[in-house]
Protein backbone atom coordinates (compact mmCIF):
# COMPACT_ATOMS: atom_id res chain seq x y z
CA UNK A 1 0.00 0.00 0.00
CA UNK A 2 1.22 3.16 -0.60
CA UNK A 3 1.52 5.35 1.67
CA UNK A 4 0.39 9.50 2.04
CA UNK A 5 2.59 11.78 1.21
CA UNK A 6 0.88 14.65 3.44
CA UNK A 7 -0.44 12.51 6.26
CA UNK A 8 -0.28 8.60 7.45
CA UNK A 9 -1.99 7.61 10.52
CA UNK A 10 0.50 4.98 11.15
CA UNK A 11 3.51 7.32 10.49
CA UNK A 12 2.04 9.74 12.81
CA UNK A 13 1.41 7.31 15.45
CA UNK A 14 5.54 6.52 14.85
CA UNK A 15 6.20 10.23 15.07
CA UNK A 16 3.99 11.14 18.41
CA UNK A 17 5.41 7.82 20.43
CA UNK A 18 8.84 9.12 18.98
CA UNK A 19 8.25 12.72 20.44
CA UNK A 20 7.18 10.91 23.52
CA UNK A 21 10.33 9.02 23.65
CA UNK A 22 12.50 11.92 22.87
CA UNK A 23 11.47 13.76 25.71
CA UNK A 24 10.82 11.32 28.20
CA UNK A 25 14.27 12.82 29.78
CA UNK A 26 12.46 16.18 30.39
CA UNK A 27 9.60 14.15 32.05
CA UNK A 28 12.12 13.86 34.92
CA UNK A 29 12.89 17.49 35.17
CA UNK A 30 8.72 18.34 35.42
CA UNK A 31 8.66 15.69 37.72
CA UNK A 32 11.46 17.58 39.60
CA UNK A 33 9.48 20.94 39.02
CA UNK A 34 6.34 19.11 40.57
CA UNK A 35 7.61 18.24 43.36
CA UNK A 36 9.29 21.24 44.24
CA UNK A 37 5.77 22.86 43.86
CA UNK A 38 4.41 20.78 46.27
CA UNK A 39 5.27 22.59 49.56
CA UNK A 40 3.43 25.46 48.32
CA UNK A 41 -0.35 24.02 48.20
CA UNK A 42 -0.29 23.20 52.03
CA UNK A 43 2.07 26.16 52.76
CA UNK A 44 -1.02 28.53 51.39
CA UNK A 45 -4.14 26.53 52.44
CA UNK A 46 -2.25 27.19 56.05
CA UNK A 47 -1.89 30.70 55.34
CA UNK A 48 -5.54 30.90 53.84
CA UNK A 49 -6.91 29.03 56.97
CA UNK A 50 -4.92 31.55 59.20
CA UNK A 51 -6.43 34.14 57.33
CA UNK A 52 -10.00 32.59 58.58
CA UNK A 53 -11.04 31.63 54.86
CA UNK A 54 -12.54 28.23 54.17
CA UNK A 55 -10.23 26.07 52.49
CA UNK A 56 -11.83 23.24 50.49
CA UNK A 57 -11.87 20.63 47.60
CA UNK A 58 -12.37 24.22 45.40
CA UNK A 59 -9.08 25.45 46.29
CA UNK A 60 -6.90 22.69 45.93
CA UNK A 61 -8.52 21.96 42.25
CA UNK A 62 -8.07 25.73 41.09
CA UNK A 63 -4.13 25.64 42.63
CA UNK A 64 -4.05 21.86 40.42
CA UNK A 65 -5.38 23.62 37.32
CA UNK A 66 -3.35 26.83 37.82
CA UNK A 67 0.12 24.96 38.18
CA UNK A 68 -1.19 22.17 35.59
CA UNK A 69 -1.16 25.36 32.76
CA UNK A 70 1.18 27.08 33.93
CA UNK A 71 3.71 24.08 33.68
CA UNK A 72 2.30 22.60 30.32
CA UNK A 73 2.54 26.01 28.75
CA UNK A 74 6.25 25.95 28.81
CA UNK A 75 6.12 22.70 27.78
CA UNK A 76 7.34 23.75 24.23
CA UNK A 77 9.78 26.20 25.59
CA UNK A 78 11.39 22.98 27.19
CA UNK A 79 10.94 20.16 24.49
CA UNK A 80 10.85 22.14 21.17
CA UNK A 81 13.28 24.96 22.04
CA UNK A 82 14.97 24.67 18.80
CA UNK A 83 12.16 24.61 16.85
CA UNK A 84 12.47 27.69 15.42
CA UNK A 85 16.54 27.59 14.72
CA UNK A 86 17.01 24.45 12.58
CA UNK A 87 18.69 26.36 10.22
CA UNK A 88 21.65 26.83 12.44
CA UNK A 89 21.81 23.43 14.15
CA UNK A 90 19.34 21.79 16.75
CA UNK A 91 16.29 20.87 15.09
CA UNK A 92 17.87 19.56 11.40
CA UNK A 93 17.15 15.97 13.05
CA UNK A 94 13.62 17.12 13.43
CA UNK A 95 12.84 18.77 10.06
CA UNK A 96 14.77 15.61 8.27
CA UNK A 97 12.58 13.44 10.04
CA UNK A 98 11.03 11.14 7.76
CA UNK A 99 7.28 12.61 7.86
CA UNK A 100 5.35 15.08 6.97
CA UNK A 101 4.91 18.61 8.07
CA UNK A 102 1.20 17.81 8.66
CA UNK A 103 2.10 15.16 10.42
CA UNK A 104 5.19 17.40 12.58
CA UNK A 105 3.37 20.33 13.56
CA UNK A 106 0.06 17.58 14.58
CA UNK A 107 2.67 15.93 16.93
CA UNK A 108 4.06 18.87 18.68
CA UNK A 109 0.19 20.04 18.91
CA UNK A 110 -1.15 16.83 20.47
CA UNK A 111 2.40 16.54 22.77
CA UNK A 112 2.15 20.17 23.70
CA UNK A 113 -1.68 20.50 23.96
CA UNK A 114 -3.27 16.63 24.91
CA UNK A 115 -0.01 14.60 26.43
CA UNK A 116 1.90 16.45 28.46
CA UNK A 117 -0.85 18.62 30.25
CA UNK A 118 -2.80 15.26 30.73
CA UNK A 119 0.17 13.63 32.38
CA UNK A 120 0.34 16.70 34.61
CA UNK A 121 -3.13 16.67 35.57
CA UNK A 122 -2.35 12.89 36.44
CA UNK A 123 0.53 13.33 38.76
CA UNK A 124 -1.38 16.88 40.06
CA UNK A 125 -4.09 14.51 41.07
CA UNK A 126 -1.99 11.14 42.71
CA UNK A 127 0.03 14.28 44.46
CA UNK A 128 -2.92 15.17 45.96
CA UNK A 129 -4.63 11.64 46.54
CA UNK A 130 -1.50 10.60 48.24
CA UNK A 131 -1.50 13.91 50.86
CA UNK A 132 -5.49 13.08 51.45
CA UNK A 133 -4.41 9.14 52.04
CA UNK A 134 -1.79 10.02 54.12
CA UNK A 135 -4.22 12.31 56.41
CA UNK A 136 -1.93 15.85 55.52
CA UNK A 137 -4.04 18.86 57.21
CA UNK A 138 -6.94 20.43 55.26
CA UNK A 139 -6.94 17.50 52.75
CA UNK A 140 -10.15 15.84 54.28
CA UNK A 141 -11.56 14.41 50.74
CA UNK A 142 -10.16 12.88 47.96
CA UNK A 143 -10.82 15.46 44.30
CA UNK A 144 -13.34 12.63 42.65
CA UNK A 145 -15.36 12.09 45.95
CA UNK A 146 -16.10 16.22 45.54
CA UNK A 147 -18.47 17.30 42.46
CA UNK A 148 -15.78 18.65 40.31
CA UNK A 149 -17.43 20.83 37.80
CA UNK A 150 -19.25 22.54 41.06
CA UNK A 151 -16.27 23.17 42.79
CA UNK A 152 -14.53 25.20 39.74
CA UNK A 153 -16.47 27.57 38.05
CA UNK A 154 -16.92 26.54 34.21
CA UNK A 155 -16.58 30.09 32.56
CA UNK A 156 -12.86 30.18 34.57
CA UNK A 157 -11.89 26.37 33.54
CA UNK A 158 -12.57 27.56 29.72
CA UNK A 159 -10.59 30.92 30.13
CA UNK A 160 -7.77 28.69 32.04
CA UNK A 161 -8.01 26.40 29.22
CA UNK A 162 -7.82 28.56 26.19
CA UNK A 163 -5.12 31.10 27.73
CA UNK A 164 -3.10 27.83 27.74
CA UNK A 165 -3.73 26.83 24.64
CA UNK A 166 -3.50 30.08 22.96
CA UNK A 167 -0.15 30.35 24.72
CA UNK A 168 1.20 26.80 23.52
CA UNK A 169 0.28 28.15 20.14
CA UNK A 170 1.86 31.43 20.01
CA UNK A 171 4.74 30.62 21.84
CA UNK A 172 5.20 27.86 18.64
CA UNK A 173 4.83 31.42 16.73
CA UNK A 174 6.94 33.96 18.50
CA UNK A 175 9.39 31.18 19.05
CA UNK A 176 10.64 30.98 15.60
CA UNK A 177 11.09 34.86 15.70
CA UNK A 178 12.77 35.43 19.46
CA UNK A 179 13.57 32.53 21.74
CA UNK A 180 12.61 34.88 24.88
CA UNK A 181 10.04 32.15 25.77
CA UNK A 182 9.48 32.89 29.33
CA UNK A 183 8.64 36.45 28.40
CA UNK A 184 6.43 35.41 25.15
CA UNK A 185 4.37 33.08 27.39
CA UNK A 186 3.46 35.76 30.22
CA UNK A 187 3.06 38.32 27.55
CA UNK A 188 0.81 36.28 25.19
CA UNK A 189 -1.45 35.75 28.64
CA UNK A 190 -1.73 38.95 29.69
CA UNK A 191 -2.58 40.59 26.09
CA UNK A 192 -5.39 37.73 25.56
CA UNK A 193 -7.00 38.77 28.79
CA UNK A 194 -6.42 41.91 28.28
CA UNK A 195 -7.92 42.22 25.09
CA UNK A 196 -10.72 40.04 26.17
CA UNK A 197 -11.51 41.67 29.03
CA UNK A 198 -11.36 45.38 27.42
CA UNK A 199 -13.74 43.92 24.17
CA UNK A 200 -15.94 42.73 27.00
CA UNK A 201 -16.14 45.92 28.81
CA UNK A 202 -15.31 48.80 26.96
CA UNK A 203 -16.36 47.94 23.80
CA UNK A 204 -19.69 45.52 25.09
CA UNK A 205 -20.20 47.45 27.65
CA UNK A 206 -21.09 44.30 29.38
CA UNK A 207 -20.96 44.63 33.43
CA UNK A 208 -21.38 40.98 34.77
CA UNK A 209 -18.87 38.40 35.42
CA UNK A 210 -20.03 35.67 33.77
CA UNK A 211 -20.42 37.06 30.70
CA UNK A 212 -17.41 38.92 30.88
CA UNK A 213 -15.37 35.43 31.35
CA UNK A 214 -17.33 34.07 28.33
CA UNK A 215 -16.52 36.98 26.49
CA UNK A 216 -12.76 36.44 26.93
CA UNK A 217 -12.73 32.45 25.94
CA UNK A 218 -14.69 33.64 22.82
CA UNK A 219 -11.60 36.10 21.93
CA UNK A 220 -9.03 34.01 23.22
CA UNK A 221 -10.84 31.25 21.10
CA UNK A 222 -10.25 33.49 18.26
CA UNK A 223 -6.91 34.40 19.52
CA UNK A 224 -5.73 30.71 19.55
CA UNK A 225 -7.25 29.80 16.19
CA UNK A 226 -4.94 33.00 14.96
CA UNK A 227 -1.51 31.70 16.65
CA UNK A 228 -2.66 28.05 15.25
CA UNK A 229 -2.51 29.59 11.69
CA UNK A 230 0.57 31.46 11.74
CA UNK A 231 2.30 28.65 13.96
CA UNK A 232 2.11 26.16 10.66
CA UNK A 233 2.58 28.79 8.26
CA UNK A 234 6.20 29.57 10.06
CA UNK A 235 6.59 25.43 10.02
CA UNK A 236 5.62 25.74 6.82
CA UNK A 237 8.39 28.73 5.52
CA UNK A 238 10.90 27.15 7.83
CA UNK A 239 11.04 24.11 5.83
CA UNK A 240 10.06 21.47 8.44
CA UNK B 1 19.80 10.93 -8.82
CA UNK B 2 20.25 14.14 -7.71
CA UNK B 3 20.42 16.97 -10.27
CA UNK B 4 20.12 20.67 -9.84
CA UNK B 5 19.02 22.90 -12.56
CA UNK B 6 19.52 26.63 -13.06
CA UNK B 7 19.57 27.25 -9.43
CA UNK B 8 20.04 30.94 -7.62
CA UNK B 9 20.20 30.93 -4.19
CA UNK B 10 20.66 33.65 -2.07
CA UNK B 11 20.87 34.96 1.72
CA UNK B 12 18.64 38.20 1.40
CA UNK B 13 21.35 40.60 0.22
CA UNK B 14 24.05 38.58 -0.31
CA UNK B 15 24.17 36.25 -3.23
CA UNK B 16 25.67 32.83 -2.77
CA UNK B 17 24.62 30.33 -6.00
CA UNK B 18 23.85 31.77 -9.48
CA UNK B 19 22.16 30.02 -12.33
CA UNK B 20 24.31 26.81 -11.25
CA UNK B 21 24.07 23.28 -12.62
CA UNK B 22 24.92 19.82 -10.99
CA UNK B 23 24.33 16.39 -11.01
CA UNK B 24 24.90 13.33 -8.90
CA UNK B 25 24.70 9.80 -10.23
CA UNK B 26 24.14 7.33 -7.76
CA UNK B 27 26.73 5.16 -5.91
CA UNK B 28 29.85 7.59 -6.26
CA UNK B 29 31.65 9.11 -3.57
CA UNK B 30 31.27 13.40 -3.97
CA UNK B 31 33.83 15.59 -2.59
CA UNK B 32 32.02 19.23 -2.35
CA UNK B 33 35.08 21.49 -1.98
CA UNK B 34 35.46 25.31 -2.04
CA UNK B 35 36.76 27.83 0.35
CA UNK B 36 35.26 29.42 3.89
CA UNK B 37 31.38 30.82 3.26
CA UNK B 38 31.20 29.66 -0.96
CA UNK B 39 27.96 27.98 -0.01
CA UNK B 40 29.02 24.28 0.47
CA UNK B 41 26.77 23.50 3.69
CA UNK B 42 23.89 25.85 1.88
CA UNK B 43 24.32 23.20 -1.57
CA UNK B 44 23.47 20.16 1.28
CA UNK B 45 20.48 21.81 2.74
CA UNK B 46 19.19 22.38 -0.71
CA UNK B 47 19.69 19.28 -1.47
CA UNK B 48 17.63 18.00 1.56
CA UNK B 49 14.99 20.57 1.67
CA UNK B 50 16.19 22.64 4.40
CA UNK B 51 16.56 25.66 2.17
CA UNK B 52 14.23 26.55 -0.58
CA UNK B 53 15.84 27.84 -4.23
CA UNK B 54 15.43 31.40 -5.09
CA UNK B 55 14.93 30.21 -8.35
CA UNK B 56 15.77 26.89 -10.61
CA UNK B 57 14.92 23.50 -9.00
CA UNK B 58 16.62 20.86 -7.00
CA UNK B 59 15.01 17.15 -7.23
CA UNK B 60 16.12 13.67 -5.27
CA UNK B 61 14.75 10.64 -7.29
CA UNK B 62 12.52 13.46 -8.88
CA UNK B 63 10.65 14.80 -5.85
CA UNK B 64 11.61 18.28 -5.37
CA UNK B 65 13.76 18.44 -2.40
CA UNK B 66 11.81 21.80 -0.93
CA UNK B 67 8.75 19.47 -0.79
CA UNK B 68 10.27 17.46 1.79
CA UNK B 69 7.34 14.09 0.96
CA UNK B 70 8.44 11.94 3.66
CA UNK B 71 8.95 9.35 0.33
CA UNK B 72 12.34 11.82 -0.33
CA UNK B 73 13.35 12.30 3.39
CA UNK B 74 13.10 8.31 3.65
CA UNK B 75 16.15 8.13 1.05
CA UNK B 76 18.11 10.91 2.51
CA UNK B 77 20.31 11.49 5.37
CA UNK B 78 22.36 14.60 6.31
CA UNK B 79 24.90 14.88 9.06
CA UNK B 80 26.06 17.89 9.76
CA UNK B 81 29.21 19.55 11.38
CA UNK B 82 27.50 20.29 14.61
CA UNK B 83 24.52 18.21 15.95
CA UNK B 84 22.68 19.17 19.39
CA UNK B 85 23.05 15.62 20.88
CA UNK B 86 20.46 14.11 23.90
CA UNK B 87 22.89 14.28 26.32
CA UNK B 88 21.39 11.66 28.59
CA UNK B 89 20.99 9.18 25.40
CA UNK B 90 23.10 6.87 24.08
CA UNK B 91 23.94 6.43 20.35
CA UNK B 92 21.96 2.74 20.59
CA UNK B 93 18.83 4.71 21.60
CA UNK B 94 19.33 7.04 19.34
CA UNK B 95 19.00 5.13 16.45
CA UNK B 96 16.15 2.98 18.01
CA UNK B 97 13.98 6.32 17.57
CA UNK B 98 15.21 6.53 14.00
CA UNK B 99 14.89 3.12 13.02
CA UNK B 100 10.97 2.94 12.71
CA UNK B 101 10.95 5.90 10.10
CA UNK B 102 13.88 3.75 7.80
CA UNK B 103 12.85 0.85 6.37
CA UNK B 104 15.94 0.55 5.32
CA UNK B 105 17.95 0.88 8.45
CA UNK B 106 20.18 -2.31 9.90
CA UNK B 107 20.86 -3.12 13.07
CA UNK B 108 23.38 -4.96 12.24
CA UNK B 109 25.46 -2.56 10.10
CA UNK B 110 25.19 0.02 13.19
CA UNK B 111 26.76 -2.57 15.24
CA UNK B 112 29.72 -3.38 12.64
CA UNK B 113 30.07 0.35 11.68
CA UNK B 114 30.59 1.02 15.66
CA UNK B 115 32.65 -1.96 15.87
CA UNK B 116 35.08 -0.53 13.41
CA UNK B 117 34.57 2.84 14.63
CA UNK B 118 35.07 1.30 18.46
CA UNK B 119 33.02 3.41 19.68
CA UNK B 120 30.75 1.74 22.46
CA UNK B 121 26.75 1.24 21.45
CA UNK B 122 25.39 2.01 24.87
CA UNK B 123 27.40 4.63 26.22
CA UNK B 124 26.07 7.56 27.15
CA UNK B 125 26.99 10.74 24.28
CA UNK B 126 27.63 13.11 27.40
CA UNK B 127 30.32 10.45 28.14
CA UNK B 128 32.29 10.94 25.26
CA UNK B 129 34.47 13.08 23.27
CA UNK B 130 33.59 15.16 20.37
CA UNK B 131 35.36 12.25 17.99
CA UNK B 132 33.25 10.10 20.01
CA UNK B 133 30.06 11.11 19.42
CA UNK B 134 30.87 12.08 15.56
CA UNK B 135 31.81 8.78 14.56
CA UNK B 136 28.42 7.73 16.75
CA UNK B 137 26.26 9.81 14.46
CA UNK B 138 28.14 8.67 11.40
CA UNK B 139 27.56 4.82 11.99
CA UNK B 140 23.92 6.43 12.79
CA UNK B 141 23.96 7.92 9.19
CA UNK B 142 25.23 4.73 7.53
CA UNK B 143 22.87 2.56 8.80
CA UNK B 144 20.17 4.03 8.15
CA UNK B 145 20.37 2.62 4.54
CA UNK B 146 19.40 5.66 2.80
CA UNK B 147 20.70 6.23 -0.69
CA UNK B 148 21.78 9.58 -0.03
CA UNK B 149 24.42 10.09 2.72
CA UNK B 150 25.29 13.77 3.04
CA UNK B 151 28.20 14.52 5.56
CA UNK B 152 29.03 18.41 5.95
CA UNK B 153 33.41 18.11 7.40
CA UNK B 154 32.37 14.59 8.65
CA UNK B 155 36.17 14.26 9.33
CA UNK B 156 35.91 17.63 12.14
CA UNK B 157 37.29 15.72 15.35
CA UNK B 158 38.50 12.79 13.99
CA UNK B 159 41.82 11.31 15.53
CA UNK B 160 44.30 10.40 12.50
CA UNK B 161 43.28 6.47 12.99
CA UNK B 162 39.52 6.94 12.79
CA UNK B 163 40.55 9.09 9.66
CA UNK B 164 41.38 5.97 7.79
CA UNK B 165 38.51 3.87 8.96
CA UNK B 166 36.29 6.07 8.01
CA UNK B 167 37.74 6.50 4.37
CA UNK B 168 37.52 2.35 4.43
CA UNK B 169 34.07 2.43 5.43
CA UNK B 170 32.65 4.94 2.87
CA UNK B 171 34.51 2.73 0.12
CA UNK B 172 32.60 0.28 1.14
CA UNK B 173 29.38 2.10 1.50
CA UNK B 174 30.22 3.44 -2.33
CA UNK B 175 30.63 0.13 -3.25
CA UNK B 176 27.30 -0.91 -2.66
CA UNK B 177 25.73 1.58 -4.82
CA UNK B 178 24.79 4.66 -2.25
CA UNK B 179 25.77 7.77 -2.89
CA UNK B 180 27.58 10.02 -0.58
CA UNK B 181 28.29 13.77 -1.07
CA UNK B 182 31.34 14.85 1.06
CA UNK B 183 31.27 18.59 1.85
CA UNK B 184 34.89 19.19 3.46
CA UNK B 185 37.77 21.52 3.54
CA UNK B 186 40.00 19.12 4.68
CA UNK B 187 41.26 18.16 1.39
CA UNK B 188 43.94 15.52 3.12
CA UNK B 189 41.10 13.70 4.75
CA UNK B 190 39.33 12.50 1.35
CA UNK B 191 42.02 12.12 -0.87
CA UNK B 192 42.08 9.01 -2.67
CA UNK B 193 38.13 8.51 -1.41
CA UNK B 194 36.31 11.41 -3.57
CA UNK B 195 35.84 11.15 -6.81
CA UNK B 196 34.02 12.92 -8.71
CA UNK B 197 35.03 16.38 -7.56
CA UNK B 198 32.71 19.58 -7.42
CA UNK B 199 35.13 22.73 -6.29
CA UNK B 200 32.47 25.74 -5.20
CA UNK B 201 33.31 29.13 -5.72
CA UNK B 202 31.48 32.77 -4.84
CA UNK B 203 28.28 32.26 -6.95
CA UNK B 204 29.37 29.46 -9.56
CA UNK B 205 30.77 25.57 -9.77
CA UNK B 206 34.43 26.11 -10.62
CA UNK B 207 34.78 22.49 -11.38
CA UNK B 208 32.67 19.16 -11.46
CA UNK B 209 34.73 16.31 -13.30
CA UNK B 210 35.68 12.83 -12.07
CA UNK B 211 38.98 11.93 -11.19
CA UNK B 212 40.12 10.39 -14.59
CA UNK B 213 38.66 13.48 -16.38
CA UNK B 214 40.59 15.57 -14.39
CA UNK B 215 44.08 13.80 -15.18
CA UNK B 216 43.59 13.78 -18.58
CA UNK B 217 43.37 17.26 -18.56
CA UNK B 218 45.51 17.76 -16.02
CA UNK B 219 49.24 17.10 -15.03
CA UNK B 220 50.38 16.61 -11.32
CA UNK B 221 54.71 16.92 -11.77
CA UNK B 222 56.29 15.99 -8.35
CA UNK B 223 59.98 16.77 -8.24
CA UNK B 224 62.09 19.33 -10.28
CA UNK B 225 62.01 23.04 -10.60
CA UNK B 226 59.05 25.40 -10.85
CA UNK B 227 57.98 25.93 -14.14
CA UNK B 228 56.32 28.80 -15.63
CA UNK B 229 53.50 27.55 -17.55
CA UNK B 230 52.18 25.61 -14.18
CA UNK B 231 48.64 26.70 -13.22
CA UNK B 232 50.27 25.95 -9.72
CA UNK B 233 53.34 25.06 -7.71
CA UNK B 234 54.30 24.31 -4.77
CA UNK B 235 57.20 24.00 -3.12
CA UNK B 236 57.53 20.57 -1.43
CA UNK B 237 60.50 17.88 0.32
CA UNK B 238 62.04 16.43 -3.11
CA UNK B 239 61.50 20.03 -5.15
CA UNK B 240 58.27 21.51 -6.98
CA UNK B 241 54.99 20.04 -7.53
CA UNK B 242 53.59 21.75 -10.55
CA UNK B 243 49.86 21.45 -12.24
CA UNK B 244 50.12 22.17 -15.39
CA UNK B 245 47.70 21.40 -18.32
CA UNK B 246 48.16 17.60 -19.59
CA UNK B 247 48.88 18.13 -23.08
CA UNK B 248 50.98 14.79 -23.83
CA UNK B 249 48.06 12.91 -22.30
CA UNK B 250 50.40 11.33 -19.66
CA UNK B 251 48.73 9.91 -16.48
CA UNK B 252 49.24 11.23 -13.09
CA UNK B 253 48.91 11.03 -9.19
CA UNK B 254 45.92 13.73 -8.68
CA UNK B 255 46.81 16.08 -5.15
CA UNK B 256 43.50 17.45 -4.23
CA UNK B 257 45.20 20.52 -2.38
CA UNK B 258 47.20 21.44 -5.67
CA UNK B 259 44.35 20.90 -7.79
CA UNK B 260 42.14 23.26 -5.58
CA UNK B 261 44.38 26.17 -5.54
CA UNK B 262 45.23 25.68 -9.18
CA UNK B 263 41.40 25.71 -10.11
CA UNK B 264 40.99 28.94 -7.65
CA UNK B 265 44.02 30.74 -9.24
CA UNK B 266 42.95 29.92 -12.60
CA UNK B 267 39.17 29.86 -12.67
CA UNK B 268 38.77 31.40 -16.60
CA UNK B 269 41.46 29.11 -17.82
CA UNK B 270 40.15 25.86 -15.80
CA UNK B 271 36.78 26.92 -17.71
CA UNK B 272 38.21 26.42 -20.63
CA UNK B 273 40.40 23.20 -20.39
CA UNK B 274 37.08 21.69 -19.01
CA UNK B 275 34.69 23.18 -21.56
Amino acid sequence: MVMSQTFDIKRFGKLVWHDVRRCSPRFSAFGAMLISILPFTPIMTLFQSVTGEVVGASYRLGMMTLISVIMASLTPLQLYANIGRQKKRGDIYFAMLPASKSEKYLSILVLSLVIIPFALMIANFAIDSLLTAIHMPYYHIYLWQAELLDLLSLPVFCNCLLAFVGATLGYMFTNVVRSKGWRTIFGIFLWMWMMGFLAATVILGVSDNTTVLWIMAGVQVVFAALMAFLGWNKMNKLGY
Amino acid sequence: MIEIKNLDFSYKKTLVFSDINLSFPQGAIYGLLGENGVGKTTLLKIICGLQRPCQGTCTVNGLTSHDRLPEMLQRIVFLPDEVTLPDNSTPQQYVDELEPFYPTFSQGTFLRLMQELEVEPDRKFKEMSFGQQKKSLIAASLALGTDYVLLDEPTNGLDIPSKAQFRSILSKMADEGKTIIISTHQVKDVENLIDPIVILSHNAVLLDASVQKITEKLFFEYGGEAREEALYSELMPGGYMNVIPNENGEESQINIEALFNAVLRNKNRINELFA
